[in-house]
C-alpha cells in the first residue's frame, strides 16, 4: 500500500497546479479518471484576435505542462471507496490502496447539458452551438460553416441563474467567453451581425477594452428567448421584446451554456460526504483532512481557478509542517 | 514541397508536436525543425541560411500581444515581410511565412501544413 | 564521452543502448536521485518529449548541477512510435551530433529578497495579509528605485526589497449629471454614507432610489446594495435603477432574488435615460425614467437619492520612482502570460482584485524566484556600437549600461529571460547567445 502527504483527485489545472505547488514540501500524487490531464480548460481555444483577449487558455496549457513533467500523477483511476482512519484516509481505486494524510479534491466541473433544455433544441442540426463546441471549433480551426453565416444569435444564461432549476447562480465566465467568442467571429468575419440576448452582463472593470469593443459591436436584447427552432435554412428565435412575442431569424445561434458540477465532484462528494450546494458543488468547507478547490467548489474562471488553488497550497504546506 | 518550420517554445513548436500528434503523417513532408526559445531571437541571416534545406520555411510564433518576450512575434513578421520581398524581387522560387499558432489554435497551422 | 540519461523509467530498447554502445559512449541511467555521479564533462540526455522549454532546462540544469548547455533533449516519445530503423537513424544523428560546448554557464537559483515595497502606502486590509503571509511590507513618503539584480532597491535607504506593489487610487464620480439644484435639496448621498443616514431616521413610507453605474463590478458595493432587502420590512420602498445588475460573484444571485422577495424593485436601464430635479417643497428628488421595456416615463419621488459612484483605478507614477536606464512604461498589456497582477516590468504588481489573490501571487512570485545562467548571454564590448537598440528591446529590462563611465553594455543575468532578441536585432552582432539544441541532432542553429 502506498503513502503519500497529499492525494490530489482530479487532474485539471485546478488539481495541476495545487499538486506542483506542494511538489517540494511533501509527497504528492495525483489521480486522474481520464486518460489524460487537463480537464475542461484545455478543451478551450485561444480566442485572440489581433490582441490577446485575456481568456487565461494559454495560462491553463503552461500548469498543464508543468505538472505533466513534474507531478506524479496515475491516470485511469479514480477512488471508489474511503474509510478515515487515524491520521488520514485510506482509499481504494480499480487497482491499488493508498493511504494519504490529506486530500485535495479538485474534479471540476462540466458545461450544462444543454438537452435540459429542449425548449431551445426544435429541429437541432447544424446551427445551433453551444459555446464550448464552438470552442472546440475554433480550436480545431473548423470553422467554414461559420463563413458562410451571415447573422448569428448568442443566447446567455443557458443553465444559469435559473431558480426553477435549481441552479440559481451565475456562472460567471458565459458572458465573457461569449464575449470572446464574438470579438474572434467579428473579426474573422466582419461582415457577420450578432445579436446578444442576456439579462445582463456581467462584466467589466478596468482593463477589459478588447471586451467592450465586442460589446458595443453585437446588438443587444436584454431578454432571453423562450424558445428556438431550426429549419432547413436558419433559426427562429421565438423572444418577448418590448413586452410582445416576436419571431427573429438567424443563420446560427449559439447557446452560451453554464457549468454544473461533473460526475466526478458528484462521486467525490458521496464519497467523502461532503454537502453539496446548487448546481452540484461541493460546498468548500474545511472537514479534517478533506479541501476542495477549483470548478468543483463552484463556477468560476481559468485565472481565479489557479490563484485559489495557489492559496490552497500555501495552507497545504503549513499543514504538512513545511 | 519540402517544409522547414522554425517554432518558438512557448507555443510555436508545442504547437507542431499537437498538430503531429494529430496528424503524423506532416512529419513526412516536414524536412527540418528548429526550435528556439523566442522567435524575436531569429533574425534574417538565419532565415536565410535555413532556406537553403527547403523550399518554404514556416516560422510559427505565439499569436500576437501574447508573446512572453512582447515583440517577439512582431519582429518576426517584419523580418519575414522583409525576407519575402527579397525572395519575390530576385525571383527565387521559395517562400517564407508567418504563421501564429499554439496548441490552443491549430487551425492556421494546419491549413498550411496538411495542404 | 559520458552521457547521463534521465527521463526513462521504463526499461531502454535496444536502439538505444546498441547506438550507444556503437559510437563508444559510456552510459548510465540517472534519476534526481542519483545524480553524484556525473561527471563535469557529461552529457545530460533526457528521455522525454521535445517540449522542454529554455526555463525547464535550466530547472533541470540546476537540479543536476550540469552546465544547462550540456543538457539535450531527444524526442523519445514520439520517436518510439516509429519503426526502429527510423529511431536507430535519428538517435545516431542525435548523439553524433552532441557536441561539447564552448562556454561554461552554471545555472543558480535567485530568489527575490522577501520583503515587499507598497506605493503609495498600503491600506489596512492589504498590510495585514502581508504580514500572514510573513512577508515585511514597507512604504516610504519619498524614494527612487533603482534595479539590482532580481531585487529593487529602494532610495536612498538602500533597502533592498523583491516586489514592488502598485496600489491604484479610486478616482470616482456621480453616475449622473447632478444638478445644483438636486443637490441643494441634501437628500442625496454615496452609497457609503447610506447606513450612517438612514439609521437615524425612520424609514416608513419613504422612498429610496439608487443609481448604479455600469461597468461596476466591486463585489463590496453590490453586497451593500442586496442588502437593502431588509429595509422594506420597515415600510421604505426601494427603487435600484441600474444599468447591470451583478451576479459574477458567490452568492449573489440568491441575495439578488431575495432582495426582490423582500420587495425592493430592480430596474435595468441606461442611465442617460433617467433624469432629476428637486421637488417643489426642496425636501425630495424628483426621479423621471423612461424603462425599456416602456416608452411612456415613470415619476417618483425619492426621500432619498443613493449615488453609487462610477469608479476608475488611476495607477501611482511608477515611471517616476524608477530608475532606469531606458524609458520604462509600465503597462498592464493584455497578456495572459504575465501573471494575473502582474505588469510588464519583473517584480512590479499592481493591488487590485481580491487582496488574498494579490498576496498569494507576490509570495509565490517570491518564494520561486527565477534561474539565472551565468555566461549564458555574453556582450563583444570591442564588437559593440553602443547603438542601445538591445537596451530598447528587451522585454524584461536586463540590460543596463555599467561600468564607470557607463561605457558598456551588461546584461542583469538575474532578469534574462533568455529569448534571444537582443542576439537577433544586434546591427554589429555583439551578442552571443548560445543555442541549445533541443531535438533531433542535424537541426541545430
Amino acid at each position: 500500500m502506498e503513502r503519500v502527504d497529499v492525494l490530489v483527485v482530479g487532474g485539471g489545472i485546478a488539481g495541476l497546479a495545487v499538486a506542483s505547488a506542494l511538489q517540494e514540501k511533501g509527497d504528492v500524487l495525483l489521480l486522474e479518471e481520464k486518460a489524460s490531464l487537463g480537464g475542461l480548460a484545455v478543451e478551450l481555444s485561444c480566442k485572440a484576435t489581433d490582441r490577446c483577449l485575456r481568456c487565461g487558455v494559454c495560462r491553463a496549457a503552461e500548469v498543464v505542462r508543468k505538472g505533466w513533467f513534474g507531478v506524479e500523477n496515475i491516470t485511469g483511476e479514480s477512488p471508489r471507496a474511503v474509510v478515515r482512519e487515524k491520521g488520514g484516509f485510506r482509499i481504494t481505486t480499480d487497482r491499488r490502496e493508498l493511504a494519504a494524510r490529506l486530500v485535495v479534491l479538485a474534479t471540476g466541473a462540466v458545461p450544462f447539458p444543454v438537452e435540459e433544455f429542449p425548449q431551445y433544441l426544435w429541429g437541432r442540426k447544424e446551427r445551433i452551438f453551444t459555446g464550448f463546441e464552438l470552442e472546440r471549433r475554433l480550436k480545431s480551426g473548423n470553422l467554414e460553416e461559420f463563413a458562410a453565416f451571415r447573422s448569428l444569435a448568442f443566447v446567455q444564461c443557458v443553465g444559469s441563474r435559473n431558480a426553477r432549476k435549481r441552479l440559481g447562480y451565475c456562472s460567471q465566465v458565459c458572458c465573457r467567453y461569449a464575449l470572446r467568442l464574438v470579438a474572434n467571429l467579428r473579426f474573422r468575419f466582419p461582415e457577420v451581425r450578432i445579436d446578444f440576448y442576456s439579462m445582463d452582463l456581467q462584466v467589466l472593470g478596468d482593463g477589459q477594452e478588447a471586451l467592450r469593443d465586442a460589446a458595443h459591436s453585437v446588438f443587444r436584447y436584454r431578454s432571453l428567448p423562450f424558445a428556438l427552432q431550426e429549419d432547413g435554412d436558419g433559426v427562429t428565435v421565438f423572444v418577448e421584446v418590448d413586452g410582445k412575442a416576436t419571431k427573429r431569424r438567424y443563420d446560427a445561434v449559439v447557446l452560451s451554456v453554464g457549468l454544473v458540477a461533473s460526475p466526478g465532484t458528484q462521486r467525490m462528494a458521496e464519497l467523502f460526504r461532503l454537502p453539496q450546494r446548487e448546481g452540484g458543488f461541493i460546498v468548500p468547507h474545511p472537514q479534517d483532512g478533506v479541501f476542495a478547490c477549483g470548478t468543483a467548489t463552484g463556477p468560476k474562471d481559468i485565472t481565479s481557478t489557479i490563484c485559489e488553488a495557489e492559496r490552497l497550497s500555501e495552507e497545504l504546506g503549513a499543514l504538512l509542517g513545511r | 514541397m519540402s517544409l522547414g518550420i522554425i517554432g518558438c517554445e512557448r507555443s510555436g513548436f508545442p504547437a507542431l508536436c499537437a498538430l503531429g500528434k494529430e496528424a503524423p503523417e506532416i512529419w513526412d513532408r516536414i524536412v527540418a525543425v528548429f526550435p528556439v526559445p523566442c522567435l524575436g531571437g531569429v533574425d534574417e541571416e538565419t532565415i536565410l541560411g535555413i532556406l537553403l534545406r527547403c523550399d518554404t520555411l514556416l516560422l510559427v510564433g505565439c499569436p500576437p500581444a501574447s508573446c512572453r518576450n512582447e515583440w517577439g512575434s512582431v519582429l518576426a513578421e517584419k523580418r519575414v515581410a522583409r525576407v519575402s520581398r527579397l525572395l519575390e524581387e530576385a525571383e527565387i522560387p521559395k517562400r517564407v511565412l508567418c504563421v501564429f499558432a499554439n496548441p490552443n489554435r491549430l487551425g492556421e497551422l494546419k491549413a498550411r501544413v496538411v495542404v | 564521452m559520458q552521457v547521463a540519461l534521465f527521463g526513462s523509467d521504463r526499461s531502454l530498447p535496444l536502439w538505444v543502448t546498441e547506438e550507444l554502445e556503437r559510437i563508444a559512449f559510456s552510459y548510465e541511467v540517472v534519476t534526481p536521485e542519483r545524480t553524484k555521479a556525473l561527471l563535469p564533462s557529461s552529457f545530460v540526455v533526457v528521455l522525454g518529449n521535445a517540449l522542454l522549454t529554455e526555463d525547464e532546462v535550466a530547472e533541470l540544469a540546476l537540479r543536476l548541477g550540469v552546465n544547462p548547455l550540456r543538457v539535450a533533449v531527444f524526442p523519445y516519445e514520439e520517436v518510439c512510435a516509429l519503426p526502429e530503423e527510423k529511431c536507430r537513424m535519428l538517435w545516431r544523428g542525435f548523439l553524433r551530433s552532441l557536441v561539447p560546448p564552448k562556454v561554461e554557464v552554471a545555472a543558480r537559483r535567485v530568489t527575490p529578497t522577501r520583503r515587499v515595497l507598497l506605493y503609495p502606502e498600503g491600506d489596512g486590509r492589504l498590510c495585514e495579509a502581508f504580514a500572514r503571509a510573513q512577508i515585511p511590507a514597507v512604504s516610504f513618503p519619498s524614494f527612487a528605485l533603482s534595479r539590482k539584480g532580481v531585487d529593487f532597491h529602494v532610495m536612498p535607504h538602500d533597502i533592498p526589497v523583491g516586489a514592488c506593489v502598485l496600489i491604484p487610487s479610486l478616482q470616482e464620480e456621480p453616475p449622473v449629471v447632478l444638478p445644483r439644484e438636486v443637490l441643494d435639496t441634501g437628500r442625496v448621498v454615496a452609497l457609503e454614507r447610506l447606513p450612517q443616514v438612514l439609521g437615524l431616521s425612520s424609514l416608513r413610507k419613504m422612498c429610496v432610489v439608487l443609481l448604479v453605474p455600469s461597468p461596476h463590478p466591486y463585489p463590496e458595493d453590490w453586497e451593500r446594495i442586496f442588502t437593502l432587502a431588509s429595509l422594506p420590512p420597515q415600510g421604505a420602498q426601494v427603487l435600484v435603477l441600474a444599468e447591470e445588475v451583478f451576479v459574477a460573484h458567490e452568492g449573489f444571485e440568491e441575495a439578488f432574488r431575495r432582495a426582490r422577495e423582500a420587495g425592493v424593485l430592480f430596474e435595468k436601464l441606461p442611465l442617460s435615460r433617467v433624469s432629476l430635479s428637486p421637488s417643489l417643497d426642496m425636501r425630495r428628488v424628483v426621479v423621471t425614467y423612461t424603462p425599456e421595456k416602456d416608452p411612456f416615463p415613470v415619476r417618483c419621488e425619492a426621500h432619498w437619492l443613493v449615488l453609487v459612484n462610477r469608479k476608475t483605478c488611476v495607477l501611482p507614477p511608477f515611471e517616476k520612482v524608477f530608475l532606469s536606464d531606458r524609458e520604462v512604461v509600465l503597462e498592464l498589456p493584455e497578456n495572459p502570460n504575465l501573471l494575473p497582477f502582474a505588469t510588464n516590468i519583473p517584480g512590479v504588481f499592481v493591488a487590485w482584485g481580491d487582496v488574498e489573490d494579490l498576496v498569494a501571487t507576490v509570495s509565490r512570485y517570491l518564494e520561486e524566484g527565477s534561474i539565472q545562467e551565468e555566461g549564458r548571454v555574453r556582450v563583444d564590448a570591442e564588437r559593440c556600437a553602443l547603438c542601445l537598440t538591445c537596451l530598447r528591446s528587451c522585454p524584461t529590462g536586463a540590460i543596463e549600461l555599467s561600468g564607470d563611465l557607463k561605457r558598456c553594455i551588461a546584461v542583469n543575468e538575474a532578469l534574462c529571460a533568455r529569448c534571444g532578441i537582443c542576439a537577433g536585432l544586434c546591427p554589429a552582432r555583439a551578442i552571443t547567445f548560445e543555442v541549445v539544441h533541443r531535438v533531433l541532432g542535424n537541426h541545430r542553429l
